[in-house]
């Protein structure tokens, strides 16, 4: 009978066929057999600024499947699931496959040849730059693209339109953190590198959802074997903050009072480490004096935190020998941004925790690239971190770009915010956006949509032509994707790392470094695009312009350099340096960039939000990321079927079920939250993580930041979207 | 004027390749994985020994809710769009003052009493004898998704494109080869291990808040670090299940051709087109039951299972129903050899009530407390008493199951005595409310036109109230769950 019954039973067969696994070569392990790869080659992820290595399986030198690669000393074999679903995206059927031009408003997009784009390009370009003077043609960038691609945009826009403005979406995420880093070390340069998660004795983060934002970083604090105390300093009970030893749920946006506060309690108390102060910083004793107004008992009632807690905080940072300080949105969008980001930096200065092993005031990025755009997009600063208003850096990058030192602006870009309005007034007529969604991203989305369609050409550059923005278009410049091309990202550590072409592009979609090689042999630049010819030969530029500069990487050879070395972190040059190790930090020898080589205690009066809660807005809406599976605006995450069943469908707001109660509403009701800026429907999910008085809203939904609150901070002009004064009601 | 050549030889460069020629190979010379070094204490040194099988265990602590373990599943097991043998669930606490999320990740629990291979008609699922790892057969798999009804955790997932149910095998072909499975490799923060587990070892009374008694299919994955006062975060409204319709039919057709049929043989006076409808009706039902089925070609395996599966009982019982009432229906319409007509006639019907007994079996094997054997035995033969009554020489004797049939489902509607059907109640007095309506009008009429005296009407107004009545039974059932997340 068994064996009757045996026989009649496929353990065998097509079906079964489907999922049996092979042994990989290449030191894979087991991978499925109809996906057996015949090489491998890694490449840097391009969605966040972690900057982990994947390892693409490839057949016939293209993709077919991916894993994260095992050597790579950021990610150590492991990957978050975006970087998993990476190839993900680039298989969308609204990707954008040849160019399209709308011959005149209320037309549809029709396609035409890139010889025809190039052209319209050009021609319509040069007539507003020509009839409306350098200001009226500006360019939204992107923390997504190469470091190639953004240097080539930066100087074509710049050195060869003619264009003075130009910013990127990395003013969203990190405007604040290079200000904070500029004014109080001289250059932005974040000190850290990963292996401090490892070497720490204590770990604060604030406004960091590391444990989804940046899940491989988590997975660098379980590696520390040093029994860290993890800190989280967040008004949610994030997943950080369920996983930290210690949660400070401090009240939105008293943060800056809460740090003024630890510096009064770490001077009270004596945890300040002298010898560092006086050999290392300058203006304390003005800060010490400034922060003397801080007691303890008015910032408990400030902050919300008992007295106990924020001495127990002071004790942490002050008395134990290696202390870490990381911060991320829940600092960089705020109306008091940039010193709350030097209040930090602030707290490492006094302290002494700068330079060391598991030490600094670390600012973890956001996007793939975001550092890049720091350096080298030719916006803030002149490439390769320089400054245009600097006349010897002018004369310097000039030469070594064979330009016309007169082609340079004097004076750095207009920021997003002021090109918007520039919009507004009239003086920006036209307007590139390249891998940018901002109709989704930036703040009161329904100015912006109307600031698009007064505009006299706006051209948009994408890998896909479903984005809000790419609708609003005159001119869809068809853009090839991240494994679609070959280029450098730069990661939060400094970590410049490759990334390659492992797809063949839609259609006839081009890399974007492509795209503007055609555009200035079209707009006729002059010979010194010509030395651009290839991602790797302006990574050559790239490297001399930095020569004496902090961020020096002339020791780097190339791509293959890189690539083999598991990606370097600058400073690299080629004279070499006290440590050319794997994993380096900067300032072991308490040496800054500023003139006196001292860093700076900045500080300033604390201000109240622009948004007054009271009767008619009397909840506080916060926002952040959603899920681990989500990234900024979804264009690519939502490609994933994977991810998209990792997070809500709909836009939804969280809300303190006391607080829903207090209101009546069901679970997963339907409410309307209003702002002064706007209001949206969406569903309510009753969560005791968020505190009373409190609501959350993830930013991938575009329902956000219809009604986020539009202003931004004085000195980084980055955006606040972290506290908005809203009403909750009933649908209907 | 050179712009065209230019853009051809970009277009060109864009879909060449090149990274293979321009880059070293990575690992070229390995003979091992190189992700061993992440994942070597994480498995077992040794293979199961007896009384041992492996497990998954989860650090709940350890988990930071990246998800990682979802897409690994899919890209190393090369799994179609959309599929991961991997599930994430978030439990909240909320104690003394301490406020905790905890992301649940998990797969197919590799029970020592396994549901889906206990029902499943076809013998599909293999408990592995030394690894105890459950794998699915997917070549002997008809499709037929009962294993989705009797696992209480959700594991085994349709595949509609192969028509057949794919799961979790913990990656056993890494395992022999003393590799971790994708999950296990995945993880950043080590939260996945695999364990020697002893069989026979008692399991927690349930595996997680929410979940149902362990006792069902004694799952062997260990949750550890459950927070105090954890519950699940998602939603607590319950949602309607799968309609099956091609069962609703079956479970309606069926057993009113049963019921006729019986009606036929005990009155002799009774019209013959009666017996020609009831056995047009029920091979109806039973060929849709069968076209339902992913690969119906397949549909044969199904005599396999009869040991244990109670659908294969029902398969069984129903195919040998189908051919006396062929027989029956055949010496009746001929009266070819009269003294057999009888007899074959109470084999029908006798193999048919035993068809209806597996029904109810197959149901209350699910351990689903709305579908359990009292109620669903009297929901099935319920519609067949109705069906002989309203066909029998006293039709108004039909009154009496329907009168019994509305008393009890209203009693499940107004006054429950067994909270585990609350959620059930939710459902009929809530989203299915206007099927519920449907079902008891149409319920009282079929009372009024048996009294009235038009037997045909309302063997018409029956069968429309019963497929209600069986809509209800599937979309009303509370399904078990694992902890998931608001979608």
């Amino acid at each position: 009978m068994k064996l009757a019954s045996l026989e009649c039973r496929a353990f065998d067969g097509p079906l079964t066929e489907r999922l049996l696994r092979d042994p990989g070569a290449f030191g894979l392990g087991q991978v499925p057999r109809h996906l057996s790869p015949e090489a491998t080659t890694k490449s840097v992820c391009g969605y966040c600024a972690t900057g982990c290595a994947l390892n693409l399986h490839l057949r016939d030198g293209e993709a077919v499947n991916l894993s994260p690669e095992t050597d790579y000393p950021v990610n150590l074999g492991m990957a978050c699931p975006k970087g998993w679903e990476a190839l993900a995206a680039l298989d969308a059927d609204d990707r954008a496959t040849t160019p399209l031009y709308r011959p005149s408003r209320g037309e549809a997009l029709e396609p035409i040849s890139w010889t025809r784009a190039a052209e319209i390009f050009c021609e319509r370009m040069r007539r507003c730059l020509d009839e409306h003077g350098n200001e009226s043609a500006a360019f939204l960038s992107t923390g997504q693209i190469c470091t190639e691609e953004m240097a080539l945009l930066g100087c074509f826009a710049k050195f060869g339109m003619g264009m003075v403005h130009g910013d990127g979406n990395t003013r969203q995420c990190m405007a604040t953190a290079v200000t904070a880093y500029k004014e109080s070390f001289g250059f932005d340069a974040p000190p850290y590198t990963y292996a401090d998660f490892e070497q720490s004795d204590v770990i604060v983060l604030v406004g960091s959802n590391l444990c989804i934002t940046h899940p491989i970083l988590w997975q660098r604090i379980l590696r520390n074997q040093r029994s860290p105390e993890v800190i989280a300093i967040d008004p949610r009970a994030t997943e950080t903050a369920s996983h930290a030893s210690t949660h400070l749920a401090l009240r939105p946006k008293s943060d800056l009072t809460l740090f003024y506060g630890i510096a009064h309690l770490l001077i009270r108390e004596g945890w300040v480490d002298p010898d560092f102060v006086d050999q290392h910083t300058s203006g304390y004793e003005a800060f010490a004096e400034h922060v003397s107004a801080f007691p303890p008992d008015q910032v408990a009632a400030v902050t919300g935190l008992s007295e106990g807690q924020l001495l127990g905080l002071a004790r942490s940072i002050g008395t134990k020998e290696r202390v870490s300080l990381w911060w991320t949105m829940g600092v960089n969008q705020s109306h008091e941004a940039t010193r709350t980001a030097q209040a930090i930096i602030n707290l490492a200065l006094l302290t002494g925790n700068i330079g060391r092993p598991g030490t600094g005031a670390n600012s973890i990025t956001g996007q793939c690239n975001a550092m890049g755009s720091r350096l080298f997009s030719n916006t803030t600063n002149l490439l390769g971190g320089h400054a245009f208003e600097n006349a010897a850096h002018r004369a310097k990058v000039a030469g070594l770009l064979g330009i016309h030192e007169e082609r340079l602006p004097r004076c750095k870009s207009h920021a997003y915010d002021q090109i918007i309005d520039g919009i507004e007034e009239g003086s920006v007529r036209a307007l590139w956006t390249i891998a940018t969604n901002s109709l989704h991203s930036w703040g009161n989305r329904k100015r912006l949509r109307g600031l698009l369609e007064k505009l006299e050409f706006l051209v948009v550059q994408d890998m896909y032509v479903s984005t809000d923005t790419a609708r609003c278009a005159d001119l869809v410049l068809p853009a090839a994707g991240w494994g679609e091309k070959d280029g450098t990202f730069i990661n939060s550590e400094r970590r410049i790392g490759v990334t390659k072409k492992v797809r063949r592009a839609p259609g006839q979609a081009l890399a974007d470094f492509q795209i503007l090689r055609l555009l200035a042999k079209t707009w006729g630049c002059g010979s010194w695009i010509d030395r651009w010819d290839s991602p790797e030969s302006a990574f050559q530029i790239l490297k001399a312009v930095t020569r004496d500069q902090p961020c020096e990487i002339t020791g780097i050879d190339g791509y293959r350099h890189l690539d083999d070395a598991g990606g370097i972190q600058w400073p690299y040059p080629d004279k070499g340096g006290p440590s050319m190790d794997q994993e380096r930090r900067l300032f072991a020898d308490g040496q800054f960039h500023t003139e006196d080589h001292k860093a700076r205690f900045i500080y300033d009066r604390v201000t109240a939000s622009p948004e007054i809660v009271n009767d008619a807005y009397p909840f506080i809406l916060l926002t952040g990321r959603g899920s681990s599976a989500q990234w900024h605006t979804q264009t690519r995450t939502s490609k994933s079927e994977i991810l998209r069943q990792l997070h809500p469908r709909e836009a939804y707001v969280e809300m303190h079920p006391e607080d829903a109660a207090s209101l009546g509403l069901d679970p997963f009701e339907r409410v309307r939250v209003s702002t002064r800026h706007g209001q949206v429907e969406v569903m309510v999910i009753q969560t005791p993580t968020v505190g009373r008085g409190q609501v959350f809203m993830p930013m991938h939904y575009p329902e956000t930041n219809q009604i986020t609150h539009p202003s931004v901070d004085p000195h980084s002009r980055q955006p606040s979207y972290k506290a908005t004064a809203v009403a909750i009601a009933r649908n209907g | 004027m050179n712009a065209m050549p230019f853009v051809d030889e970009l277009l060109l460069e864009q879909q060449s390749l090149t990274a293979v020629d321009r880059f070293s190979q990575p690992h070229a010379d390995a003979t091992r994985p190189v992700q061993e070094r992440y994942y070597r204490d994480l498995i077992p040194f040794h293979r199961p020994q007896e009384g041992q099988q492996y497990s998954f265990e989860v650090d709940l602590e350890a988990c930071s809710g990246c998800k990682a373990c979802v897409s690994a599943c899919h890209h190393l097991n090369g799994l179609d769009a959309g599929e991961s043998w991997r599930d994430i669930g978030l439990l909240v606490s909320d104690h003394d003052g301490m406020v905790k999320q905890q992301v649940v990740t998990t797969a197919c629990h590799h029970c020592e009493e396994p549901a889906c291979a206990h029902g499943c008609p076809t013998l599909a699922y293999e408990k592995d004898a030394i690894t105890g790892i459950v794998r699915h057969l997917d070549d002997q798999c008809m499709g037929c998704r009962y294993c989705e009804l009797k696992c209480p955790y959700q594991v085994p997932k349709y595949n509609a494109a192969l028509g057949i149910v794919r799961k979790c095998d913990m990656c056993q072909s890494r395992l022999a080869n003393g590799e971790a499975p994708a999950c296990v490799q995945a993880c950043p923060n080590e939260a996945i291990r695999i364990r020697l587990v002893a069989r026979e070892e008692t399991s927690s009374e349930v595996l997680l808040p929410g979940t149902v008694p362990s006792d069902y299919t004694q799952p062997t994955t260990r949750f550890l670090n459950l927070a105090t006062a954890a519950r699940p975060s998602e939603p607590q409204e319950p949602h309607p299940a799968h309609g099956h319709i091609p069962l609703v039919a079956m479970l309606v057709l069926v057993p009113m051709s049963i019921g006729m049929t019986a009606a036929h043989v005990l009155a002799d006076q009774v019209n013959l087109s009666i017996l020609i409808v009831a056995t047009l009706c029920g091979f109806l039902g039973l060929a849709g039951s069968v076209l339902h089925l992913g690969r119906p070609s397949q549909a044969w395996r199904a005599v396999l299972g009869w040991r244990r599966s109670w659908l294969s009982r029902e398969i069984i019982a129903f195919n040998l129903w189908a051919g006396s009432q062929a027989l029956y229906t055949a010496a009746a319409v001929s009266q070819w050899l009269p003294s057999a007509v009888r007899p074959l006639g109470g084999l029908a019907v006798f193999l048919g009530c035993l068809g209806l007994a597996t029904s109810v079996m197959v149901y209350a094997d699910t351990r689903r407390p709305f579908w359990q054997a009292s109620h669903t035995a009297w929901r099935f033969y319920g519609t067949a008493l109705c069906a002989a009554l309203t066909c029998s020489p006293f039709p108004w004797l039909a009154i009496v199951p329907m009168v019994f049939l509305i008393a009890f489902e209203a009693h499940l509607l107004i006054s429950p005595d067994d909270p585990r059907l609350a959620a059930s109640r939710q459902l009929l007095r809530g989203a299915l409310r206007p099927t519920t309506v449907f079902r008891l009008m149409t319920a009282v009429a079929f009372v009024g036109l048996v009294l009235a005296e038009m037997p045909r009407i309302a063997l018409l107004v029956l069968v429309m109230s019963e497929l209600a009545a069986r809509s209800l039974f599937f979309r009303a059932v509370h399904e078990p769950k694992m902890p998931g997340v608001a979608l």
